[in-house]
């Protein structure tokens, strides 16, 4: 399995996903996974009974993003031939496009069968393609998924988009959700000196965790600020990430005069974010694309209610008015309204926490997605 | 006539299989590497040494036999041109799909690779099938360069670097490339070998004989 990242390098959800998709695989089957190095992770470790190899990769300054994605490439590919020529492996799993130059070498100098995980799109991203930079992604993206013997998508709605975009016949595709470890986001104590830490004692607090990029929709969120605070003026807003758009995040919650009641975390642990998640009383998911939104799961397993944007695999996972409020995306009045509504009832809070755990809790597990990975797998071997 | 010679050991081992990685090839030519590397492919096709070459024309993609040597002309798969140094690893698995149908079709003896554009490939090639490498170079990037620091110079170095690393036998044109691979890249002295590419054949086709010899050595 090759993945750009994995713990503790963590950009999005793609190193929660392999984290845990890999451990849950590893009770089956040998897994090796050949990841990017990070300062003071091991370069070898057993996690959970997967093999994880930390490659030292290319560290220059680099143009941009993808000519480093490629020289990255480079040192993966190394390592991973030097790996298959020490051991047999029956398949190599490629996430996403970071990779895919690397796991396509290998599998045309090898002979072993590929399969892909497609965890979003650069179109879906960008809203379209509309530079050469952009294109390069996109075609490798679609040359990708021709490679692949299977590609996995992580919901019915990437499943179409990516039918739709690339041309992939839908019996090559298959829909196989992200899951989330029950034992690890649950709902918890409050954890009191943290609270002090971002809110006053009598402020509600409505959360936002995810990176600070546009197709995340957070500036939809900052501009229901001024709405909520009207109805609901001790409320904080926790924002947790990091990205390019913090700077103009910030700019917009100043120009609304709503900077004092905007808390942005920046880069905080995975405890912390466990930590905020118990002391939440509402959780905001106002993606403008999302190709699953592992975030909104977590939310919901640790028993917050969610407002969650009625889009891609958002659409998906929450079930409107009972484990969440669904609103349409990059609509601030909607996010305020449905806010406003769960903040001023106790009673719809208590109910749609306890059924967004219980359907987090029996859709999607991690062993269930262990055994549709594995099926997939072995029908490559069915003929 | 066949290239022969003795191992250590009094064995006679011959170079009878070469597969050549170039990025250029006749009719495409945009400099030195095409013609260099077709006098050293029909070279040693002429003394009776199985050549094939993979290379990349865009335009001419596929298969054929021209004086007596296999060539597969590959195409990008991602048609956007946005960088050589995008370019370059994209192009690397189409490398290795034609090269890696002749190794299992034929066999093959010795990779040699021309410039670093190939390197990706052929290092891959090296490891994966556990062949011998020999690589060229005409040139590295700081005396192409005046920008020797920009970051698409810094990549390039680092690529250039990592085949001469894994090449058995390093081939360069002057002392001045040698120099800067010893001094500047850090490849063992030992292995680099000065040579005139394109003007002196036989000399480069002794040298794709030693790396044969030394690699056979190694493995027994």
């Amino acid at each position: 399995m090759l993945s750009w990242e994995y713990p503790p390098r963590k950009v999005g959800g793609l190193a929660t996903h392999v984290f845990e998709l890999s451990k849950a695989i590893a009770e089956r089957v040998e897994i090796h996974i050949v990841t990017c190095n990070f300062p003071g992770a091991l370069e070898l470790e057993s996690v959970g009974g997967a093999v994880v190899h930390r490659i030292n990769v290319y560290s220059a300054p680099s143009p941009d993003f993808l000519t480093w994605a490629m020289l990255m490439n480079a040192s993966l590919l190394r390592a991973g031939c030097e790996l298959t020529s020490e051991r047999r492996f029956d398949m190599i799993h490629c996430h996403d496009w970071l990779v895919a130059q690397a796991c396509v070498t290998i599998k045309h100098a090898t002979g072993i069968p590929l399969v892909a995980t497609i965890h979003s799109t650069e179109s879906g991203r960008r809203h379209g393609i509309h530079t050469d930079y952009q294109r390069v992604i996109h075609e490798i993206e679609g040359w990708l998924t021709y490679e692949a013997s299977r590609i996995v998508c992580c919901s019915w709605s990437m499943v179409n988009e990516v039918a739709g975009l690339f041309n992939v016949p839908r019996d090559k595709i298959w829909m196989i959700p992200n899951g989330v470890d029950p034992e690890i986001y649950r709902p918890g104590a409050i954890d009191r000196s943290l609270r002090d830490k971002y809110a006053d004692p009598n402020e509600k607090i409505v959360l936002y965790v995810g990176r600070l990029v546009p197709e995340k929709g957070v500036n939809v969120l900052i501009g229901a600020i001024p709405r909520i605070l009207f109805a609901h003026p001790n409320t904080k807003f926790i924002i947790v990430g990091e990205g390019y758009s913090r700077e103009m995040l910030s700019s917009l919650s100043k120009s609304l005069g709503v900077d004092r009641k905007v808390f942005f975390t920046r880069y905080v642990s995975d405890d912390e974010v466990k930590g905020l998640l118990g002391l939440a009383d509402v959780q905001v998911v106002p993606s403008i694309y999302e190709p699953f939104g592992i975030v909104c799961l977590e939310a919901m397993a640790s028993g917050i209610p969610v407002v969650a944007s009625d889009t891609g695999g958002l659409s998906e996972i929450v079930e409107d008015g009972v484990t969440g409020l669904k609103v349409p995306s990059d609509n601030s009045n909607a996010i305020a309204y449905a806010v406003n509504r769960l903040l001023s009832d106790s009673a719809l809070r208590e109910s749609m926490s306890k059924r967004a755990r219980e359907r987090a809790l029996a859709k999607f597990s991690w062993k269930a997605i262990a055994d549709l990975t594995t099926q997939m797998y072995d029908s490559i071997f069915i003929k | 006539m066949l290239h022969a010679l003795s191992s250590r050991d009094g064995r006679v081992m011959a170079l009878k299989k070469v597969l050549v990685l170039t990025p250029e090839y006749p009719p495409r030519t945009l400099g030195n590497v095409s013609i260099n590397a077709h006098s050293v492919s029909r070279r040693m096709a002429q003394d009776g040494i199985l050549t094939s070459v993979v290379t990349f024309d865009d335009w001419r993609p596929g298969e054929t036999v021209e004086e007596g040597i296999r060539i597969s002309r590959i195409a990008s798969p991602i048609r956007t041109f946005y960088s050589i140094l995008t370019w370059t690893p994209l192009i690397t698995p189409e490398f290795v799909k034609a090269s890696s149908k002749i190794i299992r079709g034929e066999g093959v003896d010795l990779v040699l690779s021309f410039e670093w554009t190939t390197g990706m490939s052929a290092m891959t090639i090296r490891t994966i099938h556990d062949l011998p490498l020999v690589c060229t170079y005409h040139s590295v990037e700081s005396q192409r360069n005046p920008l020797r620091d920009s970051p698409i110079s810094q990549g390039i170095s680092y690529l250039e670097r990592e085949v001469a690393n894994a090449a058995e036998l390093v081939a360069v044109t002057n002392d001045d490339t040698a120099k800067i691979l010893r001094e500047e890249y850090g490849i063992s002295a030992t292995k680099i070998v000065v040579t005139r590419l394109g003007k002196d054949v036989g000399s480069l086709i002794s040298i794709c004989r030693q790396a044969v010899e030394g690699h056979e050595s190694a493995n027994a």
